[in-house]
Formats: C-alpha cells, sequence, structure tokens
C-alpha cells in the first residue's frame, strides 16, 4: 500500500511538472531574449559599420587616385550601405528603417576619429549621420539610434590636392615672368637667361612648399625660332608623395600616395 | 525490497520528465548565441577598419552557434563562434 502511493505521488507530481512545466514556453522566453539581444547588437553596431564602410569607400578612392593628377575630390555614396544593411537585416526577420547620410570633409589635424585615429592636416575625414531603426518582426521588440560619429583616414590628400594646384598657378607664373625678364619675346634673345631664371625660381617654389610631403619638379624643354624669335615648349612633371600615407584596399594595406601632374607651357 | 524498488520506479519516473527537457532545452544554445551577437558588436569597436583587411568571410549562418554581422563596403561578414567549451570567438 505504501509502496503503491509512493509510484502514485511520483506519477501525480512527473504529470503535474509535465503539464505545468512547459519548456517549450520558456525556450519561447529565450528566444525572445535572444532575439533583443541581436537586435542590440545589430542597432549599437551601425555607427561604427558605417564608418567602416565610409574609410573602405575612401580608401577606394584613394587607391584608383594614386599615381594621378589627383584632381578630384571623394564622395561617399551611402546607397551600397544601406542596401547591404537592409538586405542582411531582413534575412535575419528584422526590418530596418535607415536613414544616414555620409559626407567627406577636409581635417586640420588633431581630431580624433571613433576608433581613436588621429586626423591630419589636409586628411580625409568623414561623418556619418542620421537615424536608424529596427524593428524585430518575431517580438515587435523596436530599437532607434540617432546616429553622428566621425572618422578620419592618414593620407593628406586634400592638401596635396591644393598643394598641386598652387604648384601650376605658381610655375606658370614663374614662367611668365621669366619670359618677360628673359625678353624672350623679343629680339634680343636671351635663352640661356630665361633657363636660368627658370632653374632659380622652381628651386625657389620648392624651397617654399618644403613640408612633410616629397616635392619633386622637372622640366624637359626644346626650342626654335620663328621670325628670328626663340620658341620655348616647357613639359613639366610635377611629383608629389606622401610618405605617411596609408590606404586600406583590396584586403590589404598600402604605404606611400603619389600625385603626378603633368603642365604644358610652350611661350 | 518492495519499498526500495517503488523508490526507484518514482525517482526513475521523476527523472525521465526532468531529464527530457533538459535534453530539449534550448536555453543554453540561446545563451551561447547571445555572447556571440554580443561578442561581434565587441570585435566590430574594437577590430575598427582592419575588418577591411580580410577578416571578413563570404558565407556565414547565424542559425549556428555563431553570429554573423554584415560588414558593407567588403560586403562580408564578420563571423563571431562560441565554442560549447566558452572558449571559443
Amino acid at each position: 500500500m505504501r509502496e503503491a502511493l509512493i509510484v502514485f505521488f511520483a506519477l501525480m507530481l512527473a504529470f503535474f511538472l509535465v503539464t505545468h512545466y512547459t519548456p517549450q514556453a520558456e525556450y519561447y522566453e529565450y528566444k525572445g531574449k535572444l532575439r533583443a539581444y541581436r537586435l542590440y547588437a545589430e542597432l549599437e553596431s551601425i555607427e561604427p559599420r558605417a564608418l567602416i564602410y565610409a574609410r573602405y569607400k575612401v580608401d577606394s578612392f584613394l587607391y584608383s587616385m594614386n599615381n594621378t593628377a589627383c584632381n578630384v575630390l571623394p564622395k561617399i555614396d551611402g546607397n551600397e550601405f544601406r542596401e547591404m544593411i537592409a538586405s542582411d537585416l531582413s534575412n535575419k526577420a528584422f526590418f530596418p528603417s535607415i536613414d544616414l547620410s555620409f559626407e567627406a570633409f577636409e581635417t586640420r589635424g588633431g581630431e580624433k576619429g571613433y576608433f581613436g585615429e588621429k586626423c591630419r592636416n589636409g586628411g580625409i575625414g568623414f561623418t556619418a549621420k542620421g537615424k536608424v531603426g529596427i524593428e524585430d518582426g518575431l517580438t515587435g521588440i523596436k530599437g532607434e539610434r540617432n546616429i553622428d560619429a566621425m572618422g578620419c583616414g592618414i593620407t593628406a590628400y586634400y592638401r596635396m590636392k591644393r598643394m598641386l594646384d598652387w604648384l601650376e598657378r605658381d610655375i606658370k607664373n614663374a614662367v611668365s615672368k621669366c619670359s618677360l625678364e628673359g625678353e624672350l619675346s623679343t629680339s634680343k634673345y636671351n635663352l640661356s637667361a630665361f633657363f636660368s631664371c627658370l632653374k632659380e625660381a622652381v628651386a625657389e617654389i620648392r624651397k617654399e612648399y618644403a613640408s612633410d610631403l616629397e616635392l619633386k619638379i622637372n622640366y624637359s624643354y626644346f626650342y626654335w625660332f620663328e621670325d628670328e624669335k626663340p620658341r620655348v615648349y616647357l613639359h613639366l612633371y610635377i611629383t608629389l608623395k606622401d610618405p605617411y600615407a596609408l590606404i586600406i584596399a583590396k584586403g590589404r594595406e598600402y604605404k606611400g600616395f603619389v600625385c603626378l601632374r603633368e603642365m604644358e607651357i610652350g611661350s | 525490497m518492495r519499498l526500495l524498488l517503488a523508490l526507484l520506479i518514482s525517482v526513475f519516473l521523476l527523472l525521465f520528465v526532468f531529464l527530457k527537457p533538459i535534453f530539449i532545452h534550448q536555453g543554453y544554445q540561446v545563451e551561447w548565441k547571445e555572447e556571440a551577437a554580443l561578442k561581434a558588436l565587441a570585435r566590430v569597436k574594437e577590430l575598427g577598419y582592419k575588418l577591411l583587411m580580410n577578416v571578413t568571410v563570404k558565407e556565414c549562418s547565424s542559425s549556428e552557434i555563431a553570429y554573423c554581422l554584415m560588414i558593407p563596403g567588403p560586403n562580408g561578414f564578420l563571423k563571431v563562434e562560441v565554442s560549447e567549451k566558452r572558449g571559443g570567438g
């Protein structure tokens, strides 16, 4: 009788546990918690991911501009970011609303980026600003973040571009000054005076633009006579190198960045 | 002897009820998955631009005990796994 009672109570307890203790319900509770964690991770990582994307775009731009004239300014199109994030979140059963805009600007030096990077004078800075919201399609949990973050790359691209523009202007002025001083356009031509003036002017320009960037100015020429007056054709090559530049492209780091400008001047 | 047998049957019955939920209990897996999601967030912040250097993978499934964060740009996933011994990452 006592034994039967023990088994009966055990059966009753087991029945109670089976009917009232529902691991499935607890599973959904856990699942809901997991969704909340995942939503938090997705939402909280939007800001750093937006900056990583911006840096990717800037560095891809720099990679394509290396060894060119550097006369284009960088732009960051945010469409790809929105599309990729939205597609991934949809696959995870989240409903995103992404209103982010990206902008590139010139850094002054001394600013600090989101990841602790120090910005350089004349470098490319980038911002991600806007609002991002994510709703969980399974539990209905919602989250929103206001994004306002800044990052930068170390390559002094803006400064290099500006310097090259000024160099072109200054070299043109120097050539025209030397043409007049050497009276190249008159019959009292003096070619050696012209070239000596040009050499001095280029040396002066090199000194004036001395900085942490490496500048090289080379030129070639030929001359001929028209009505006994000398005519000179100059081909100038300006090479500006940023030895501290660092570009991440195609999955690896590239050090150094070079801009090249060519000028043709006929007098 | 009969008492012992009755006790054994009772314990077996209760164990059967208790063990079944433990086997099917997914709370453990869920905890690891939560950890993976939080680790993924921490690693994005920690790695920063280094994520642009072949750290991402092209294929990733968050249904495993792992979490995959999409990294736009290189368009890959940062995959963070948490092993059952809690040593992974």
